[in-house]
């Protein structure tokens, strides 16, 4: 309630009254001579957000030369304030599927509820998780309950790591009492011990004018961890080419023991999931070795396959694997019958895991990692800004033409890295003031109006990255598509206003994606179905042209003649 | 006709079968004007401002103003004839010499028959037209506002004591019915206006004080507020601040947006927080006036109005304070809320009004 005009009835026994609107004003008049020093301002709803309310003063005129002034106590007008809500009728935090050793990732579900709360279109929310996890991947896997809102300009459903332990859901349609809500994401459990944790997550819902409606923790999730798993497994980052579908490499896989070190006679099972090696049986070899810290050589290792894409690697005396360091696994062939290396048959999420095994068959720690094998990774990805001197506050040109069709209700996002942990790249906010709900319109439109994203102008809602976040968000501009484009449509078009890097000479990543929603019901397409990437450098800020004033100027009689006609 | 003169200074008031027998017209002669040139008046229809009887019969004369007297004597009679609309007017033989007349235009037969006045409120632009000898022409426009007073009217106070929030309640029954404003053809405008002397009053009333210590933006023009009876919701009030010491504008409330008031019913407006004259028996003067405009014209025509003039005065009066303290209950978001205020010793007496104001933000 912040206003008297919200009041359905301000009916009293012994009052009657006039409401006068624009000043919030009310006056009662005592219709008969009862004694009652109460007037009941009724009952009615209270204000969507939190507000706070004021009653200025009150004057009693009980005829036309006296007055009776009032002061509240203990001063002279009272402030009241509309609260928040601190709990929710229902929540869970539950596992979906992973394991719960120390550093290992999974996937987790957060559902929550309110029996009595509306959430209208433009409110947003944050929900951060206790840290005992950390988020891998910057966008939710899932969402459910929530369906992208169509009244506002704004309104484009995202649900995306916003901080360090932050998500944001912003841009869905009214929400009713009662609805649902849930999103599934991958966890990655921040614990070293082993300990059981009762982690749990703060939900915010703040109402379109930035005032909180529910700030309520959920159920916690009961975390017990019981086996250690590596704090680093994945694959390196310095592999030639990307992980997209139908491609095969060398690969490199880099992990690290907890708490063991693994000696002669003890090994490493690796599970590649559906990814292939090629046994290379015609008149090759498969080749894997590995190599420990900073040691310079790598030990060849023979490996045995004892079912489908599971293999065994033998620790070596003299080559123990020590706990703490760093070791990768390389694998490779000579002259293989097929594919060099490890082959990525489909584009879906695969999960390689890894076991450390004793001599004794014992399972001392093991962990998992999850690779999202892209469709495809294109590079038709051009970006052009018009000045091309750094920190110049300019208009860009996109263009990229994707070779798979999109379909309305996808979204384009670009997504502009803001550091490589050397270099600071793009600003977090793109050189615009980002609100508090961590967005901003941009100007953008298509090039020669070509309407193939839209028949409309396009709407480009810019969301702020963080390079102080590990690992670093970048900055993304997310631009709806509203109606169907075939493959291999050329999509172009410019976006004014965006903040160069302040480095020079230094290659900075721009990726434009194809994106969907992510829908409980599609587990292999996780929002991103395509992505192209364009590497893009900048140029030290121009001088200013000087203007010589020295030396002379003269005709070359050789070249130049006047004579009369 | 270098001067311009505006008869309905003097409260022509429209109604069914209001009648005159004479018309005066005021005017300069800027010169001599001679025999045999004329005077052409063009009323503006041929019901009103023409004889009961068709005008054939008049008897038109020149009244000097007072320095011409000696002149001219106590007027000079002059031939003169009603046809289609227009009164033509013959200078008197011997002529005029320039100079400040009345020109006064009866009939003969005053017994049985006069000019008809305006039956419905109106603003009439009347030409007068000097024929010179010589082919030239010169004239001017007068202009006639009929208005219509109120069938009834009063004013209540909440308060008579100076420097203090008073209720202002002006209750009327107009004449005539003063039209819903339009947005479609005819597109009109229609408004309530509440002329308040700056003399005595504030310039804005006080009014701007109301909307600083909310923190709200104030300039003249701003929405204000009012509580009518019929209610009507979409009508709403502004404020236009007066100015005294230099152009004497009074502080105007004006109303608009609040549809068709109706001939013959009541109407109540209240206009909260208006604060009274500083000082003792201070005069509290207002006008009230119902205004429709008709699209494009700069001038009203006045459906009704009155003037409350000096009835009451403002008093000294007594102020003293009463504690107060407030109840609520389920005052979080999206809830259903209950609030009350009550005094913590006072028992306001029957008839007592409580001024209640939250902050307007």
């Amino acid at each position: 309630m912040t206003s008297l005009a919200t009041l359905p009835s301000l009916s009293n026994s012994n009052y009657n009254y006039e409401y006068y609107p624009n000043i919030n004003l009310c006056v009662f008049k005592k219709s008969n001579s009862n004694n009652d020093k109460t007037i009941s301002l009724g009952t009615y709803p209270t204000s969507e957000d939190q507000r706070s309310y004021t009653l200025t003063w009150m004057y009693a005129y009980p005829s036309t030369s006296t007055i009776y002034t009032s002061n509240f106590n203990p001063g002279s007008s009272e402030t009241k304030t509309i609260d928040y809500a601190t709990s929710w009728s229902s929540s869970s935090f539950t596992k979906v599927s992973g394991w719960t050793n120390t550093y290992s990732m999974g996937i987790y579900r957060l559902a929550w509820s309110s029996s009595s709360l509306t959430f209208s279109e433009g409110s947003y929310m944050k929900v951060t998780i206790d840290s005992e996890f950390s988020f891998p991947y910057e966008y939710c896997k899932e969402i459910s309950g929530f369906l992208p809102g169509s009244t506002l300009d704004t309104s484009n459903l995202i649900c995306r790591q916003n901080a360090n332990n932050e998500i944001m859901i912003a841009g869905y349609s009214s929400i009713s009492a009662g609805t649902s809500l849930s999103i599934t994401m991958y966890l990655q459990v921040n614990y070293g011990s082993l300990t059981t944790r009762y982690p749990n997550a703060r939900i915010i819902v703040y109402s379109a004018d930035n005032n909180k409606i529910i700030d309520a923790q959920t159920n916690s999730y009961t975390l017990t961890i019981s086996e250690y798993g590596s704090n680093l497994f994945s694959l390196d980052d310095h592999m030639e080419k990307y992980i997209s579908k139908g491609n095969s490499q060398e690969l490199d896989i880099v992990f690290r023991l907890a708490s063991h070190t693994l000696t002669s006679g003890s090994y490493i099972a690796l599970d590649l999931d559906q990814w292939t090696v090629d046994p290379a049986a015609t008149e090759g070899k498969m080749i894997w070795k590995y190599q420990v810290g900073n040691n310079i050589y790598w030990v060849p290792t023979e490996v045995t396959n004892p079912s489908g894409n599971v293999f065994h690697i033998p620790v070596y005396s003299n080559y123990s694997m020590t706990h703490g360091q760093d070791i990768k696994i390389r694998i490779y062939h000579l002259l293989p019958d097929q594919h060099d290396g490890v082959y990525f048959p489909a584009d879906q999420w695969n999960h390689p895991k890894i076991y450390a095994y004793n001599s004794a068959n014992t399972i001392l720690e093991h962990q998992y990692a999850h690779v999202w094998v892209e469709p495809y990774h294109h590079t038709s990805l051009t970006v052009n800004p018009i000045l091309n001197y750094v920190s110049a506050v300019t208009l860009y040109e996109f263009a990229f033409t994707p070779n798979v069709s999109a379909s309305a209700g996808d979204r384009i996002a670009l997504e502009f890295r803001t550091t490589d942990a050397l270099e600071d790249m793009f600003t977090d906010d793109l050189g615009s003031t980002i609100a508090t709900n961590s967005s901003f319109e941009l100007s953008c439109h298509e090039i020669d109006h070509a309407s193939v994203i839209s028949d409309s102008r396009i709407k480009c809602e810019l969301f702020a990255g963080d390079k102080s976040a590990n690992p670093p968000i970048p900055t993304t501009i997310l631009i709806p598509i509203t109606k169907s484009i075939a493959a291999n449509t050329e999509i172009k078009f410019n976006i004014l206003n965006l903040k160069n890097p302040a480095k020079a000479s230094y290659y900075i990543a721009v990726t434009a994606k194809l994106m969907n929603h992510c829908v409980e019901s599609d587990h292999n397409n996780p929002c991103t179905y395509y992505k192209s990437t364009k590497y893009i450098t900048f140029n030290n800020a121009p001088s200013i042209p000087n203007q010589h004033t020295t030396g002379s100027m003269g005709f070359n009689p050789n070249r130049v003649s006047a004579t009369n006609a | 006709m270098r001067n311009y003169f505006e008869l309905q200074r003097n409260r022509l008031y429209a109604d069914s079968g209001l009648t005159t027998n004479k018309m005066y017209f005021r005017f300069t002669a800027p010169y001599d004007m001679v025999f045999d040139e004329s005077i052409d008046i063009k009323i503006p229809t041929v019901t009103e401002m023409i004889g009961a009887n068709t005008p054939n019969d008049l008897t038109c004369i020149f009244q000097p103003e007072h320095s011409s007297r000696a002149t001219l004597g106590h007027g000079l009679y002059a031939k003169c004839n009603y046809s289609l609309g227009i009164y033509s007017v013959n200078t008197p033989y011997g002529g005029l010499p320039k100079g400040d007349y009345t020109l006064v235009i009866m009939e003969r037969n005053q017994t049985t028959s006069t000019f008809n006045m305006p039956a419905q409120p109106n603003r009439y632009e009347i030409p007068f037209i000097y024929n010179n000898k010589n082919g030239f022409q010169f004239g001017d426009t007068y202009i006639l506002s009929f208005s219509s007073i109120m069938k009834s009217f009063s004013v209540s106070h909440l308060t008579y004591r100076y420097s203090t929030y008073n209720m202002l309640g002006f209750s009327f029954t107009p004449r005539f019915t003063l039209p819903a404003a339009s947005l479609t053809s005819p597109i009109t405008e229609s408004v309530l206006e509440i002329s308040l002397e700056s003399r005595y009053f504030s310039s804005c009333l006080g009014i701007e004080n109301i909307f600083s210590s909310d923190g709200v933006d104030f300039e003249s023009g701003a929405y204000f507020s009012h509580y009518s009876e019929p209610a009507i919701s979409n009508a709403n009030t502004r404020v236009l601040c007066g100015q005294y010491s230099e152009s004497y504008a009074p502080v105007k409330l004006t109303v608009t947006d609040y549809g068709q008031m109706a001939a013959n019913s009541n109407y109540y407006f209240r206009f909260p927080l208006i604060t009274n004259p500083s000082g003792t028996n201070t005069p509290l003067l207002y006008k009230v006036r119902l205004l429709s405009y008709a699209n494009s014209e700069y001038y009203p025509i006045v459906m009704g109005e009155y003037e409350y003039q000096n009835i009451q005065q403002t008093v000294s009066g007594s102020s003293s304070s009463q504690y107060t303290y407030t109840s609520e209950s389920n005052d979080d978001v999206q809830k259903t809320m209950t609030l009350s205020i009550s005094y913590n010793y006072y028992y306001p007496p029957s008839g007592t009004q409580v001024l209640v104001k939250f902050k307007n933000n």
